[in-house]
């Protein structure tokens, strides 16, 4: 492969952390719900797909306890966040801390291990064998497609052709307007935390059993708040966090190619790279909307991160 | 309706007092929690506690590492809690701190002159470095409305990168230490063998907070707007302007802080130079409320609690322990403002007509 595709290769599955995360955290903030934890629970599926790992060398069963380990978190999360109703930034930090915390202690024994169990490239039959862009692009592990094309799809579609997706969206717009109108707030904020928990593990997985197999202390390294970041400046659209995932992955791969070049470039830009652009592009966005004489917080949904009393409706 | 019993009733107003006690309750509950999960995990409790209690307050020599770990950690509170003031979330303390580290080192390292004279200099360059590193998240929110939490999370990796960048490579030493740079030539002076003048700070800057936000108009103009940023508004005060210099102020404390890292306790700049103070100085404003001595009392629990997991390491606790166990105390003690909200008042045998 070229030096381009190669690093297509890898900015293609670069971008997978950020797509699974973020779309876990874009469908939760649809509901009004912010989730400063998101780091932490990737960081917890990426322990417990470690975990798991040392026990099974099935790739789908350790993802599958990792998810089940995100849900149990945004459980917790939905706990405090929407049924107790404590502060979201408090309380998703809290859980960033207790789940960073609780995932370095657990997994500082098998840190730079080997993990055994990891996906295979899924060739798909033909377009894999396209010259260049077939192994790119079509010869990949299956939370690749998942990430790229069923997951977002499944997204919109829910979001915006359902009725149901009109709830979460209600919900997230004027939660008693839609309490008025019969529908459960704190169910739907409360399921989405655990699906925002879910999908922010499988990313953590998907790194420790794919892109990266090997723990390492603070296995998200920053990519929950890019993630939370990346929602901001897709304005909340499932297809374009697919594009800022694509872009924050061509960011990480170009530090690599950079260094695999040799080109004589501080590699302190490319480590910073990622977050700067993250920072230009929620910039631009604003920049943008400011044209159109809107604000960003216009876009975004009305009620996030305002915790719903009916008894105040 | 006659259940007898009491039944939770909302409040138009937060009840403090009740709010502080349940944080205190939050906190201890999540204190037990992690202990006897330590407990089941086959490490003796009560002989941990014991021993950390020991490392803290046993020796002078514990009480001055505690006192250490406690002034940086009392400082971020400081500033995040004055940008709770005008509600805004500074999560950016650590890379406001490691900026501010930067810009000393950058004086202390290739600067010369009088010890008094460089050491001002420092202070200046460190306060400034943290403040325009704040500026950026801050003007973000005031003109465009980007959320600062993600702005300074993020502008935190960036920090920490030029920092690794600096100490490893541009700056570094070459010879004795390959993760920082060499000794910086100008220290801050000595109270007593281990405690350097910068223990007294956090308590110099809590002093003036109070005295500027309590007792200036600077000070009640931006508590107006953080209650009520319209009535600021219309009272004629620039909200967004404001917004810029708390943010930069804030910013400004936390890289003064990062300053007396470099100029004081490591003597050089490292990667360790924030070291997460800033978080950990964030869950301190964020228990301690609306009270600058309860910063300062929690500040110093906090950093004994933090001091117990590095002295404990050989035990089987270690600093990753106790990180979990400050997000336990912060989800707890966040109940704290909600309960502040509720009161109990006992039920009634029948209700009148709503």
């Amino acid at each position: 492969m070229s030096v381009f595709f190669s690093s297509l290769d890898i900015a293609v599955q670069a971008g997978v952390v950020i797509i699974l995360a973020g779309m876990g955290e874009l469908l939760l903030e649809r509901t009004g719900v912010m989730n400063l934890g998101i780091e932490g629970m990737i960081s917890i599926g990426a322990v417990a797909a470690v975990l798991m790992a040392t026990v099974s060398s099935e790739p789908v069963v350790c993802l599958l306890v990792a998810v089940g380990a995100g849900m149990a978190v945004g459980a917790v999360f939905a706990l405090f966040a929407v049924v107790l109703r404590v502060n979201q930034v408090l309380a998703g930090l809290a859980i960033f801390l207790l789940c960073i915390g609780l995932t370095n202690e657990l997994g500082a024994d098998y840190s730079n291990v080997p993990v055994k169990a990891t996906f295979d490239d899924l060739a798909l039959p033909g377009l894999s064998s396209i010259p260049e862009i077939g192994p790119a692009l079509f010869d990949q592990p299956i939370l690749v497609y998942v990430a790229y094309v069923v997951l977002p799809c499944v997204v919109w579609l829910v979001l915006f052709r359902s009725r149901h997706g009109l709830n979460v969206r209600a919900v997230g717009e004027n939660p008693a307007a839609a309490d008025a109108a019969g529908i459960s707030v704190m169910r739907i904020r409360t399921a989405y935390c655990l699906v925002a928990g879910g999908l922010a593990a499988a990313a953590g997985a998907y790194l420790m059993l794919s892109l990266t197999p090997s723990f390492s202390l603070n296995p998200a390294g920053g990519r929950g708040w890019v993630a939370l970041a990346a929602v901001i400046f897709a304005a909340w659209l499932p297809w374009r966090l697919v594009a800022a995932g694509l872009l924050f992955g061509g960011l990480t791969s170009l530090g690599l190619t950079a260094q695999a070049q040799g080109w004589n470039i501080p590699t302190v830009i490319f480590a910073v790279l990622p977050y700067v652009v993250t920072i230009a592009l929620m910039f631009l966005i604003a920049l943008r909307l400011r044209l159109q004489r809107l604000e960003l917080r216009e876009v975004a949904p009305a009620a996030l991160a305002t915790p719903y009393y009916r008894e105040e409706r | 309706m006659s259940r007898p019993g009491f039944r939770l009733q909302r409040r138009t107003t937060a009840a403090r007092h009740q709010a502080a006690a349940v944080k205190v309750v939050g906190a201890l509950a999540a204190l037990l929690l992690a202990g006897i999960v330590l407990q089941l995990s086959g490490r003796p409790t009560l002989d941990l506690a014991s021993a950390a209690l020991d490392y803290n307050l046993g020796d002078w020599f514990g009480i001055e590492e505690t006192l250490l770990l406690a002034a940086p950690i009392v400082l971020g509170a400081l500033a995040v809690y004055l940008c709770f003031r005008i509600r805004l979330w500074n999560i950016g303390i650590d890379g406001q701190m490691s900026m501010g580290a930067v810009a000393s080192a950058a004086v202390g390292l290739h600067v010369d002159g009088p010890e008094a004279l460089m050491l001002a200099a420092m202070v200046v360059a460190g306060a400034l470095g943290g403040a325009l590193w704040a500026l950026i998240p801050g003007v973000l929110r005031a003109y465009f409305q980007i959320n600062e939490i993600i702005t300074t999370l993020l502008l935190n990796l960036v920090a920490l990168q030029i920092v690794v960048y600096l100490s490893v490579t541009a700056w570094a030493d070459g010879g004795v230490s390959l993760r920082s740079t060499s000794p910086i030539p100008y220290e801050v002076p000595m109270l007593s063998a281990g405690l350097d003048v910068g223990v007294l700070v956090p308590l110099l800057v809590a002093g003036v907070l109070a005295l500027v936000l309590g007792r200036s108009r600077w000070g009640y103009e931006t508590t107006i707007i953080g209650a009520n940023a319209r009535a600021g508004e219309a009272a004629g005060m620039s909200v967004r302007r404001r917004i810029v210099l708390v943010m930069m102020a804030s910013g400004a404390i936390a890289g003064l802080s990062g300053m007396l890292q470099v100029a004081g306790r490591l003597h050089v700049l490292s990667e360790d130079v924030a070291a997460n103070t800033g978080l950990y100085g964030f869950i301190v404003a964020a228990l301690a409320g609306a009270s600058i001595v309860a910063i300062i009392v929690v500040g110093v629990l906090i950093a004994m609690l933090l001091h117990s997991g590095i002295s404990l390491a050989t035990d089987g606790v270690s600093t990753d322990v106790v990180v979990a166990v400050y997000g336990l105390i912060l989800l707890l003690a966040s109940l704290g403002e909600v309960a502040a909200r509720y009161r109990l008042i006992p039920r009634r045998r029948s209700r009148p007509a709503e």
